[in-house]
């Protein structure tokens, strides 16, 4: 005999989401969700519903919510084109490794490979964005035992699942599943592990980042909570830092040996320290573009990533540390020797000067009518040290890599590994905001 | 804040540094669409800048209204996203694409000078 609980199905997925911590779902509405919009009218007081203008909206707000609040994100569309129009903003967050949780309803059971109307084949369609996990509830049991791996595998492996709810299941009883063979019996609840390497693959990276005489760092989005360490060890091992894109607000800039982004929108000082290095040291950084890396037998590398898949694929690393950024680096600190050569530091920090120069000179030129490096580089300083900053993809990636300066407090993001369009403005979306007019 | 440059700008670029090919119009010429007035109309504050000097007050205005503010500058599409160092064979296919009958090519030619005197 199974159990019946309170309410119905989607009841009972909104209350376990609520159990999961999550407090806000951005969607748009559809017939196909109907029984799911019911119930979170019935619980709006625990649980925020972010109405968007398009799905894709949807899809790529859940993605900011992650990357700036380290939270996973859920959205919410409807069966069919509503499902279809999500795709863009999962792949966004399932290139740039941010937990996920899409939810999409369908068609109702009787009807499915029945050529029905708006029927898609919607396993298959989120099988590749999704392919942690994505499944199809048949029956109302399996609602706990979805929505608990879906969040948990989400947050564990920073991807995107999904789960799809046939709407005539959406409007039935909730159950928990009897305890009998064949039944499953799920707990709610994620705690991020905390991942360090072994002392001997530290002592490992330790001396080759000993032996170096010209070192360079590359922090990305996994060095977001480790400014502190990155810049203790930069300062041990006389290293220059450079930002790939995604990583642009893990250390700030105005330091003098911080050399800025890197790539064909990144700075000359970042370029010359890499082509110069004999030692790399990489921390959460997929960066993907080897032409701007050392050539593969100038230097030693050593990498940092939280995901073992991540490491060793951008450049032969010697040393490979799997491993959260700032734990990791704390734990190298104490194994490191501060280099008294400075030579190779006074060199970047000569070129950082001078770049910085290059750039006022360039933004402050003549255009017509505007030069686009100026309007980012003039309000740059007056910025709020808490603020926000995304942009867009497109020339304008340009001018936030290299004329925006962040200060410490600054968040900043954008599309990194997918550079799709449009997502600008909507990063910023927040319910919270004084917007009028419900924008 | 919008850069109005009515050109899809990097793709643009790629098509002269990466493809050789002038800028292709009909692909990359987008049409002039007065933003900051469109962000008056739907209940925001909008703010246009079409001379460098109107730079500073726009800032600080804009960081000091009490709701959304779109700031649109009228940029100007032909300033370079220069490369931080250039490659022969990418200044080659640039050069080729000017050569090749850019509509933009006065401008280009232009800007680059300044922007790379800069250096």
């Amino acid at each position: 005999m199974s159990c019946t609980l309170s309410g119905n199905v989607s009841d009972f997925l909104v209350r376990r989401l609520s159990e999961w911590g999550v407090k806000r779902i951005f969607g748009y509405p559809g017939d196909g969700i109907n029984g799911i919009m019911g119930a979170l009218n019935r619980t709006s007081r625990t649980m925020d519903f972010v109405q968007v203008r398009h799905e894709e909206m949807a899809a790529f707000v859940a993605c900011a919510h992650a990357k700036f609040t380290g939270e996973a994100g859920v959205c919410l569309a409807t069966s069919g084109p509503g499902a279809i129009h999500l795709l863009n903003g999962l792949y966004d967050a399932k290139l740039d490794h941010q937990p996920v949780v899409a939810i999409v309803g369908q068609q109702r059971r009787a009807a499915l490979g029945g050529d029905y109307q708006q029927e898609v084949d919607l396993v298959s369609l989120f099988k590749d964005v999704a392919h942690e996990y994505v499944h199809m509830i048949a029956t109302p049991a399996q609602m706990r035992h979805m929505v608990d791996r879906a969040m948990r595998i989400a947050q564990a492996e920073r991807n995107v699942c999904c789960i799809i709810v046939p709407n005539d299941i959406q409007q039935m009883d909730a159950e928990e599943p009897p305890r009998e063979h064949g039944t499953i019996h799920f707990g709610a609840g994620y705690q991020a592990p905390r991942i360090v390497p072994r002392a001997e693959d530290l002592q490992r990276a330790a001396e080759a980042l000993n032996a170096g005489k010209k070192v360079a760092m590359l922090v990305g989005a996994g060095a977001l909570n480790a400014a502190a360490e990155g810049l203790e060890v930069a300062d041990l091992l006389g290293a220059g830092i450079a930002k790939a894109l995604l990583g642009k607000a893990a250390i700030p800039d105005g330091i003098p040996f911080v050399t800025g982004s890197i790539r064909l929108l990144g700075t000359k000082p970042s370029y010359d320290m890499m082509m110069d290095c004999d030692t790399l040291l990489m921390v959460g950084s997929s960066f993907p573009y080897s032409e701007f890396l050392p050539d593969e037998d100038q230097a030693r590398g050593v990498q940092i990533d939280i995901n073992g898949r991540m490491i060793g694929i951008r450049y032969p690393m010697e040393v490979n540390l799997i491993g959260d950024s700032a734990e990791t680096l704390k734990l190298l600190i104490p194994l490191l020797l501060r280099k008294e050569d400075r030579s190779s530091r006074d060199r970047i920090e000569k070129h950082v000067a001078k770049w910085r120069e290059t750039l006022r000179e360039r933004a402050m030129g003549p255009a017509n009518p505007i030069n686009p490096q100026r309007i980012l580089w003039e309000p740059s300083p007056r910025l709020p040290d808490n603020c926000i900053l995304t942009c867009d993809s497109g020339s304008s990636a340009n001018w936030y890599a290299r004329d925006l300066q962040i200060c410490q407090g600054m968040m900043a993001s954008l599309s990194g590994g997918l550079a799709t369009m449009g997502l600008g403005v909507l990063m910023r979306l927040r319910r919270s905001s004084p917007i009028p007019n419900g924008w | 804040m919008v850069l109005n440059n009515r050109d899809w700008n990097q793709v643009t670029w790629e098509q002269r540094a990466i493809e050789s090919d002038p800028k292709f119009d009909a692909s990359q010429d987008v049409p002039d669409f007065p933003y900051a007035r469109y962000a008056e109309l739907v209940g925001l504050h909008g703010i246009r800048v079409d001379r460098q000097e109107q730079i500073r007050d726009a800032r600080d205005s804009a960081l000091n209204v009490d709701r959304p503010v779109v700031l649109e500058a009228y940029t100007d599409p032909d300033v370079p996203p220069l490369p931080p160092h250039i490659t022969f064979k990418r200044a080659r296919a640039y050069a080729s694409a000017i050569l090749r009958g850019d509509s933009n090519s006065a401008g280009i030619i232009k800007a680059s000078v300044k922007q790379i005197f800069a250096r």
